[in-house]
Formats: C-alpha cells, sequence, structure tokens
C-alpha cells in the first residue's frame, strides 16, 4: 500500500470508528432533548455544543489534561496507562468529541419531525416505550440520523487541531489526511499535499451531498399531521 | 339496577378550567357532546391514559382502569383501546397493509382467529383495495377508515373515537358514516365517540354526554338529549339534523324511498340521493328549519315528503318554538322543528295534537347503510 493511500484509509477508518463510537450517546442525548423538559436541558445542549465554537486546539488540550498521566483519566489517578495519548485511540476519541455538537444537533432535528402523537398512538396498540422507540421513533427519524452519521464521519476526516495535540502527527501510526496535508505543505511536497487534497475534497462533497439530500425533511416521513 | 358497562369519575386541570367529568352507562355506543373547548378531547385522553395528571376513577365492566384511591393506574398500553383520533395518525413509514396489523399482536388471537377478524375489517370498510398502497397517497376518507380499520384489528375492549367525521367535507361524511355505522353493528365492541357534530352523535349513539366547560350538563338518550332547549341552542348551531330511521323501499336512478315502521301504517319518505339496495337499514337526516307543518294534508304543494306525526313538546327558545313530535309510524322517530310563536297560534299547536310534517325531498340527507 502507497503511502498516500496507507494515510486515506487510517483517516476513513478512525472516521469511520469515531461516527460508531458517537452515534450511541449522540442519539441519546438528542432523543432526550428533542422529547423531554428536564431540569439543566439547556445546559446540556450548551456544553454539548462547546466543541462546535471552541478552538478544536482547545479541546485538543483539554482532553490531553484529562488523559496526561496526573489527569482524571491519567495513569496517576486511576491507577493504570490507558496508553491513549499519541495513538490512533487518541485520533478517535478526538474526532468523536469534535463531532458530537454535529451530531447531537442533526439527530435532534430528526427526532423533532417525528410527530410525538404517532408515539402516543403507538401506546394505545400497546406498544412498550422500547418498541415505541425501535419500531416507531427510530424509523421515522432515520434521515436525520443518517444524516448526523453522515456529518458526524466528515467532521471527523477534517478534524485536524484536537487530534494534533492529543495523537500528534506521526506518519504511519497517528497521522490523518488533514494533519499529512500540513505536513506537506509544510516540506513543500507539492504534489503530495494536492493529491491529499483531491482525495478531501472528493470524499467531503460525496459525503456532504448525501447529508443534505437525507436530511431534507419530507412530510410524509414524519407523520405530518394532514389536517 | 343493571351493571353499568362504563364508569367514569374524573378531574383533569387543563389551562381555563378543569374537566369534571362523572357518569356511568350501561349503553354500548356512549357520546359525548360538546363545542370546541369543551373538554371532549381530553375525556377521551384521560380515558385512553394518555393524560397522566387524571384524577379520579375510569372502570370498564368493572375493572379498574384509574382509581386514584387504590393507586391503581393502568398505563395506555395495558388499557386495551382502540383509539381513533381525529387526525388519523397512522404510521407513515408502513402502509395499509402493516398499519392495520401494527396493534395485532397484542389481540392475544390465535393467527387463524387474527386472520379472521383482519378478513372482516377490510371487508366492512372496504379495504382490500388499499392494503398494498403507502399512507402518503390515501386520501382524507381513505385514512379515517384505515385508522378505525387498525383500532378495529387489535381486539379493543374499547373503540375512543375523536372527532370521527370533522376531517371530512359534507359529501365525504355521507360517505363515511355508513362504515361507522357497519363497524358499530358487526363488531360488538363498546365504543365512545366525542364529536361536536350532533348528527353524527344522533346517528351512531344510544347515549349522548353533554359538556360545557369541561362540566357535565346533560346525559341520555340522543333523539332526547338534543332537542332540550339547552343543547339544541349549540346543537343547531353545529349543523343539526333530525335523524329518521328505517328501511330502503325502492331505488331508481334518482331518488330512494325509506320505509318508516314496518306494518301496513308504515311511511316513506323521499330522497333525491340513489346509492342503496332494497332492504337495507338506513338514515335520514333533515334541519329542523326545513320541516314545515300542517294541521292537515294539502294537495298541490311540491314537497314530496309528508309524515302524519303527534306533537310531543313545545318549548320556547331565545324567541323562537322548538316543537318535537314523534312519527305516527315509527314512535321511535322523533323530530325537532323550529317554529314562530305565530304559527303556533295560527295551528293551534299543542302537546298530544295530532299533525303533518312535510318537507322536500332535497332537504334529506341520505346516510345508506351500504
Amino acid at each position: 500500500m502507497t503511502d498516500l493511500a496507507q494515510v486515506v484509509s487510517s483517516t476513513l477508518v478512525w472516521a469511520a470508528l469515531s461516527t460508531a463510537v458517537v452515534m450511541i450517546p449522540g442519539t441519546l442525548i438528542a432523543y432526550c432533548l428533542a422529547r423531554y423538559d428536564f431540569f439543566g436541558k439547556n445546559a446540556v445542549a450548551t456544553f454539548a455544543s462547546l466543541p462546535l465554537v471552541l478552538p478544536p486546539t482547545a479541546v485538543g488540550y483539554l482532553l490531553l489534561r484529562l488523559l496526561a498521566d496526573d489527569g482524571i483519566l491519567g495513569r496517576e489517578t486511576i491507577g493504570f496507562d490507558l496508553d491513549i495519548v499519541l495513538t490512533w485511540k487518541a485520533v478517535v476519541i478526538a474526532c468523536s468529541v469534535m463531532s458530537l455538537p454535529l451530531v447531537i444537533r442533526t439527530a435532534r432535528v430528526g427526532f423533532e419531525e417525528v410527530n410525538p402523537r404517532l408515539e402516543l398512538m403507538a401506546q394505545t396498540l400497546g406498544y412498550s416505550r422500547w418498541k415505541r422507540l425501535t419500531k416507531i421513533t427510530l424509523p421515522l427519524a432515520r434521515r436525520g440520523l443518517l444524516a448526523a452519521a453522515i456529518l458526524g464521519f466528515t467532521r471527523a476526516i477534517g478534524e485536524f487541531g484536537a487530534t494534533v495535540i492529543l495523537a500528534g502527527n506521526i506518519p504511519g501510526r497517528t497521522q490523518t489526511l488533514s494533519s499529512a496535508i500540513y505536513s506537506a505543505q509544510q516540506a513543500g511536497n507539492e504534489s503530495r499535499a494536492t493529491g491529499l487534497l483531491l482525495v478531501s475534497l472528493t470524499v467531503g462533497f460525496v459525503a456532504v451531498f448525501l447529508a443534505e439530500v437525507l436530511s431534507r425533511p419530507r412530510k410524509s416521513n414524519t407523520g405530518e399531521l394532514d389536517r | 339496577m343493571k351493571e353499568a358497562l362504563f364508569e367514569a369519575d374524573i378531574t383533569v386541570p387543563l389551562k381555563d378550567f378543569d374537566l369534571k367529568l362523572g357518569f356511568q352507562s350501561s349503553k354500548r355506543v356512549i357520546g359525548i357532546f360538546g363545542p370546541s373547548g369543551s373538554g371532549k378531547t381530553t375525556a377521551l385522553e384521560a380515558i385512553a391514559g394518555l393524560r397522566p395528571q387524571a384524577q379520579g376513577r375510569i372502570a370498564l365492566k368493572g375493572d379498574p382502569w384509574l382509581d386514584a384511591s387504590s393507586k391503581i393506574n393502568i398505563p395506555a398500553e395495558s388499557r386495551g383501546i382502540g383509539y381513533v383520533p381525529q387526525d388519523h395518525l397512522l404510521f407513515p413509514h408502513w402502509n395499509v397493509r402493516q398499519n392495520l396489523q401494527s396493534g395485532a399482536s397484542r389481540a392475544n388471537y390465535s393467527k387463524t382467529e387474527n386472520q379472521n377478524v383482519f378478513n372482516e375489517v377490510i371487508q366492512v370498510l372496504e379495504l382490500s383495495s388499499l392494503l398494498d398502497r403507502p399512507i402518503e397517497e390515501l386520501s382524507g376518507g381513505e385514512r379515517q377508515r384505515v385508522s378505525l380499520g387498525r383500532a378495529l384489528c387489535s381486539a379493543p375492549q374499547l373503540l375512543l373515537l375523536d372527532e370521527p367525521l370533522s376531517s371530512l367535507d359534507g359529501q365525504l361524511r355521507r360517505r363515511i358514516l355508513p362504515y361507522l355505522l357497519k363497524a358499530r353493528d358487526q363488531f360488538s365492541t363498546p365504543m365512545l365517540i366525542v364529536s361536536h357534530n350532533p348528527t353524527e352523535l344522533l346517528a351512531l349513539c344510544e347515549e349522548v354526554l353533554v359538556l360545557e366547560r369541561g362540566e357535565l350538563v346533560a346525559q341520555g338518550e340522543p333523539s332526547r338529549i338534543f332537542t332540550q332547549p339547552s343543547v339544541y341552542a349549540s346543537a343547531s348551531q353545529e349543523g343539526f339534523e333530525n335523524i329518521l330511521r328505517g328501511e330502503v323501499a325502492a331505488v331508481s336512478d334518482t331518488q330512494t324511498l325509506l320505509r318508516l315502521g314496518t306494518d301496513k301504517n308504515a311511511q316513506t319518505i323521499v330522497a333525491t340521493q340513489s346509492q342503496a339496495s332494497v332492504g337495507d337499514q338506513a338514515l335520514a337526516g333533515i334541519r329542523s328549519r326545513d320541516i314545515l307543518i300542517s294541521n292537515q294534508r294539502i294537495q298541490g304543494v311540491s314537497a314530496r315528503n309528508w309524515l302524519q306525526a303527534e306533537v310531543e313538546t313545545l318549548v320556547e327558545l331565545d324567541g323562537k318554538w322548538l316543537l318535537t313530535a314523534k312519527v305516527a309510524a315509527s314512535p321511535e322517530n322523533h323530530l325537532a322543528i323550529e317554529l314562530t310563536l305565530d304559527a303556533i297560534s295560527e295551528l293551534e299547536l299543542s302537546s298530544g295534537n295530532p299533525t303533518w310534517l312535510f318537507f322536500k325531498s332535497t332537504a334529506v340527507s341520505f346516510y345508506g347503510r351500504l
């Protein structure tokens, strides 16, 4: 495998992993924000959006502080080494944290477009809470959830600041598409930088195009009232 | 005394007032009438278990669904409700067949029984041609039938219908009402129907409750309740029609003959619609202000319908008078007629008097039972 292909494939795998990691809590938080009123709801929504407004390097530094030897999740505190910093796991964690706000926001819109009265209707037909979620809400919100996953994936592919701080930019170990472009440009290797740029453009275009198509609300799929 | 089939004594706090509904009934088909905002839908949702704020007691056939004193509150998913909401609430990601079968799993039937009920529902509601259609392609009337069919397929202990015809226009309403009548007669499920339309309730129910700002103000046999002056005033604003029950005696291209009563004294009325078959049980609706009254049968009048009747009551109503009469050939058919004081004096009308009622065939709304 060429060096370029290796960078592209690792980036895609790490982005896919981070998407998988972030979709579970992201969907859960989005559902709670869309469906329930609870104490501290606004605080949760704000906190979950923070990575969107903070400089990525600040988020990376915060994660580094948490995972450093003397951090809350560091070796000295928990008694063993999680072995995350400067590894591929750090790339996945940084990408997950940075894509969480986009995933939550998009999934929340997806849930909000599902008429909550359909869930009540299912309840009168004998559906338990779990069955209502799996048979009614999730299938009806599937477009929003798919769009959330695609946006999370693209955000992970483009992630740079937080990743570089937490995972470094080690060729063959933690180098991603964006950090490889940075390195190539710094080294004056224009052909490599251009190749990586074209790959980024293609992946980004396809992903955003899909997200656009999928996130467009369709009345018929969301249970809009017809009165 | 006959044991109550359904009883409720509930309080639900609302924004402007509290809904306080206390009643019991041994009738199988009960209607709740009231103007918009009187608390009807809230009552229905509380009975379905969708209003957690509801306090008090609700019981079907003596089994409590809610009993605050014993801390019983059966959740909506365990009440065995067949809910037909005003906005249909069909599941948009499933086709008609999947929607109809969506509640079947709780029915506790064997596979064969399930299939039998399903077949009966699609036959009664004429849904067989729609089964594979997506929901988005259905018209309002079709959605209403599918929503009713879904409720029936789930083998409910109680059917709750919220304004079953109000989202439909007049013509469609006339076409859907017969399906409701058929479902009512074919399935023995108790029904609770909420509506602001007196015609629906007169046609469907054995007993009607009247709600005003969350308070129960009247309960009784529909034709009696709607001709009470206090109820008639709001019913007439909602398009009150007298409902006559009879059997189709003849059908031509342009008209239908409905026979009232069974013996040799039976009388007929003519309606201009002709979507019926001889022998069908059917309903005819006539507005109170479309009926004229006479002491004798007059020749040379264009009105095609003449009914012999007996005056029952005469009550004043906001400057007008409301006369109720029973049809001689079928005393179960009552009519309410609006009159002026002059007319009453001139005709010397009083309770017990025989009289003639006449109206045009175009004034008759015909509700066939298919």
